[in-house]
């Protein structure tokens, strides 16, 4: 299993604490069929927060524009 | 495949419209056509969902009266379209690839549809899917099967799409894009599939997954009636006249050729390509963007919250009748930090600003379209293997920019390969006409997979 992005891997409490917290009830069986990919899906966010992404906003064109997402 | 039957179904749109109005062949014949063939072979394929035949010759004889008395509505006055069964056809089911339980009658046209009609359309079949085309295939539908071999799956999510176009079936067929769905399935079976600018096909009326990430767009036999669909999609002229090469300089991003996953088949097929090109005097330069390498999980991080606010409900309603696997995700996306879904989405603009400085010094950039030939069933989206069929369509989905997905050749397996091109906003029209230039290097024929079959006429019509 992968860690997540505080090192600590994703486990079925977890998944069903944020499910929860979402508005899913889930019971402990299927939070942990699921807490393997959301350790995953945890360490590609850490991935991707290392990338130099500056101040590249969330929202606009899906291409971003030159002035505030790392330009031309 | 009787001669005269093959010879029809696999014509050129603009040679059928040819036809139509020298009085050779009627919209209604085609269409009678059509639909013979589908009661023939699909139930080797399972491309098709019930229910559209009396509407179809309805809409043919419409068609040929309007010919008739001089009312010419284009290039798809009377041509045969596939559409994918989640968008919406006024008075008909929409399926959603997915248990009846959840299929419901659509009140009116989705906005692609009423613009398909202007244009004279014959809606002649609704496609298959997988299920709410979200990776997964619903058992109560079952797999599409490759018109190449029937083993294999013709990919997803729009593959009853890309089986109808390979197979003859249809004409054209409206596929829709979320991670490669219009792009996997058109390599699989050896189509053109073309995902366009984020927003240039209209979705109102479209079974949604994704609303930053959804896209709509043709899939057809060649350049030029994808080039017809994607006009009818949009209520414009589209032009696919072959762009002369000479002089083009085309970026091939490296990273996804030689990637792991990348067969030699597939690598061979991109060199033939990029052969092509360069012996028509373009310009071939490697290039790497940064980033590529995150983009199946950054992709999911966008889907999977979007769509479990989108189709949530289905978990209350009958999470008995959906697909494990689209159960799974669906309670996935409830499941996922909101801080990454927003990381994701800033890593799109990021991302979409290294493809433009790219695009910059380029026509367009090349990639495999998969990196594989059809498997036997598709991989679910959320592990390695979804990563790897995602690989090259994915990027594109993220940063909004037309993808155009051709043939280059077949692979050790003896099934197509694909070729992709990328480039800037709204250099749709100029892709198709790129795409156009380069299509007759890799005539691939009719796929010879599938056979006739007793049990196709069930359920059908």
């Amino acid at each position: 299993m992968v860690a997540g992005p505080d090192g600590h891997q994703v486990n079925a409490s977890d998944v069903q604490t944020r499910a929860r917290a979402a508005g899913l009830a889930l019971d402990a069986e299927r939070a942990a069929v699921l807490a393997p990919i959301c350790s995953a899906l945890a360490e590609a966010d850490r991935r991707l927060g290392a990338l130099p992404m500056g101040e590249s906003a969330a929202a606009g064109p899906p291409w971003g524009s030159a002035e505030r997402d790392g330009g031309r | 495949m009787a001669g005269a039957d093959a010879d029809i179904a696999f014509r050129s749109i603009a040679a059928l419209g040819e036809d139509y109005r020298r009085g050779g062949l009627t919209p209604t014949a085609v269409a009678e056509a059509c639909l013979e063939r589908i009661q023939r072979h699909d139930g080797s394929l399972n491309a098709i969902a019930p229910g559209l035949a009396a509407e179809a010759r309805a809409e043919a004889a419409r068609a040929e009266a309007e010919l008739a008395a001089g009312r010419d509505r284009g290039p798809l006055h009377g041509i045969p379209v596939g559409i994918k069964d989640l968008v919406d056809i006024a008075g008909t089911v929409t399926g959603f690839g997915s248990d009846p339980v959840f299929a419901a009658r659509a009140a009116r046209d989705a906005a692609m549809v009423a613009h398909l009609r202007e244009a004279g359309a014959v809606l002649i079949a609704k496609t298959n899917l997988l299920e709410f085309a979200y990776g997964a295939v619903n058992p109560r539908v079952g797999q599409t099967n490759n018109p190449w071999d029937i083993a294999r799956t013709a990919g997803g999510s729009s593959g009853g799409s890309a089986a109808a176009v390979a197979a003859g079936l249809c004409y054209a067929a409206v596929g829709t894009d979320t991670g490669g769905s219009i792009r996997i399935p058109a390599a699989y079976c050896g189509v053109v599939g073309l995902k366009p600018t984020y927003g240039l096909v209209p979705l109102a009326g479209v079974s949604m997954l994704s609303w930053s990430l959804d896209h709509a767009g043709p899939m057809a036999r060649s350049c030029a009636d994808a080039a017809a669909l994607l006009g009818g999609l949009t209520g414009t002229s589209v032009d696919a006249s072959p762009l002369p090469l000479r002089g083009l300089r085309f970026g091939l991003i490296a990273s996804l050729r030689d990637d792991d996953a990348t067969t030699p088949g597939v690598r061979a097929g991109m060199d033939s390509a990029c052969a092509v090109l360069r012996d028509a005097g373009a310009a071939i330069e490697e290039v790497e963007i940064e980033g590529l390498a995150e983009t199946a999980e950054a992709l999911l991080h966008v889907l999977l919250p979007e769509t479990s606010v989108i189709l949530g409900r289905l978990l209350d309603e009958h999470p008995e009748a959906l697909a494990e696997q689209t159960r799974a995700q669906l309670e996935l996306g409830f499941a996922l930090p909101a801080t990454a879904h927003v990381r994701a989405q800033q890593f799109r603009r990021f991302l979409g600003q290294r493809f433009l400085a790219a695009l910059a010094r380029y026509d367009a950039l090349l990639s495999p379209g998969v990196p594989w030939e059809a498997p036997a069933e598709d991989p679910a989206i959320d592990g390695a293997e979804g990563y790897g069929e995602m690989l090259c369509s994915a990027p594109t989905n993220l940063c909004g920019l037309p993808s155009l997905v051709l043939p280059c050749g077949r692979g050790e397996g003896g099934m197509p390969v694909s070729l992709q091109l990328v480039g800037p906003p709204h250099s749709d029209e100029r892709l198709l006409r790129i795409g156009a230039a380069l299509e007759p290097a890799f005539p691939l024929g009719p796929p010879q997979g599938y056979g006739a079959s007793l049990s196709a006429a069930e359920g059908f019509g």
